[in-house]
């Protein structure tokens, strides 16, 4: 039979729960980048046990703060660069969780300008929800 | 009663896993390499894992995950293989640490090895809180999966393109071709294809 068909069986390493922590990070509105310029806005949070693994979810204030099963999100959003009147152009917002220490997770969100152009973005903040389930693996 | 509160609960089943591995390789200064460990399974398996560049894993990530946009890292399965994809962007060459583990995919009927003597000292321990698993099944088209826990649950996904099981913890939700996303809200997970013929594997959990 397989694995699968059991609730439990003693034949098996399992997964455990760990901790659960929330972090927000708010990238401003009206930026602007010159060609090749890249800006991160981070915030951390203190979440899990060392060598805990995670299933995040991201959360974008600006893509209808619905909640993505991810540890790392890109959106597209519309700015404008160079010219008169100003063409709308489409950039790349981009949020990750990474590790910074056994038990520190670092909430990052930016934008990178890879047009030949400035790069104008629009009023409104952005706030990025990140939801952080961790879990202990067989490992641990 | 919020079912992720509970210790264990007999009406879900707990996460089996069916396979675990561990070592290490050199990724070379801006390079990369495709560590292939030959796939012992009948099957294709889930696979996910940890990596370090400490062999103590006190600072460790998850695969997939982006680590200062120095080092990326993806895993994946096929029928003969599991491949561990790294990329050093660094000027240093690295030695990475892996600790990796996988599922049965719900589409397989195969038996596999014991994996319970290589994990931790203890099959059941009450100081933990164990995965309850809701529901697991492999989708190829838009889906939502009704979970009604009144919260955001834990959802775990892969995609597969031909016989090939990829670990997926990047969401893209603005592209419109050769697209999946996971969206969790408190009642239920939308699954979502876009110009795409590759499968979703999930995993539902009820926990928060």
């Amino acid at each position: 039979m397989k694995p699968e068909s059991f609730i439990s069986t003693t034949d098996y390493a399992t997964l455990k729960n760990d901790d659960f922590g929330i972090v927000q990070v708010t990238f401003p509105g009206g930026q602007f980048f010159s060609p090749g310029q890249e800006m991160t806005v981070t915030n951390t949070i203190d979440v899990g046990t060392i060598n805990a693994g995670m299933r995040p979810r991201i959360a974008a204030s600006r893509s209808g703060n619905r909640f993505y099963v991810c540890s790392s999100f890109s959106g597209r959003r519309v700015g404008w660069t160079d010219g008169a009147p100003p063409p709308e152009v489409t950039y790349t917002i981009r949020a990750a969780l990474v590790r910074i220490s056994p038990t520190t997770l670092e909430a990052r969100v930016s934008v990178r300008n890879l047009l030949s152009g400035n790069l104008a973005t629009q009023a409104i903040d952005e706030v990025f929800t990140f939801e952080v389930p961790t879990f202990l693996s067989p490992f641990v | 009663m919020d079912q992720s509160n509970l210790l264990v609960n007999s009406d879900y089943p707990f996460d089996k896993i069916v396979y675990m591995d561990s070592g290490s390789f050199t990724i070379p200064a801006f390079g990369f390499n495709d560590e292939s460990i030959p796939n012992p399974l009948t099957f294709t398996p889930l696979m996910m894992g940890t990596w370090s560049l400490d062999p103590s894993f006190d600072v460790s990530y998850d695969l997939g995950t982006l680590f200062s946009s120095f080092i990326n890292t993806g895993i994946e399965a096929n029928p003969t293989d599991i491949i561990i994809r790294t990329n050093n962007s660094t000027s240093s060459s690295v030695t990475f640490y892996y600790r990796i583990f996988g599922f049965e995919p719900s589409n397989s009927n195969q038996t596999a090895q014991y994996t319970a003597s290589v994990a931790d000292d203890f099959i059941l321990n009450t100081d933990y809180n164990y995965s309850k698993l809701f529901d697991a099944d492999v989708i190829s088209a838009n889906t939502t999966v009704e979970h009604d826990q009144g919260h955001r649950v834990q959802v775990l996904v892969w995609v597969q393109n031909g016989d090939t099981i990829t670990f997926k913890p990047h969401s893209d939700v603005d592209i419109t071709s050769n697209n999946v996303t996971a969206e969790v809200t408190d009642s239920s997970v939308i699954f979502s294809f876009y110009s795409t013929s590759a499968l979703i594997h999930y995993r539902i959990y009820l926990d928060r």
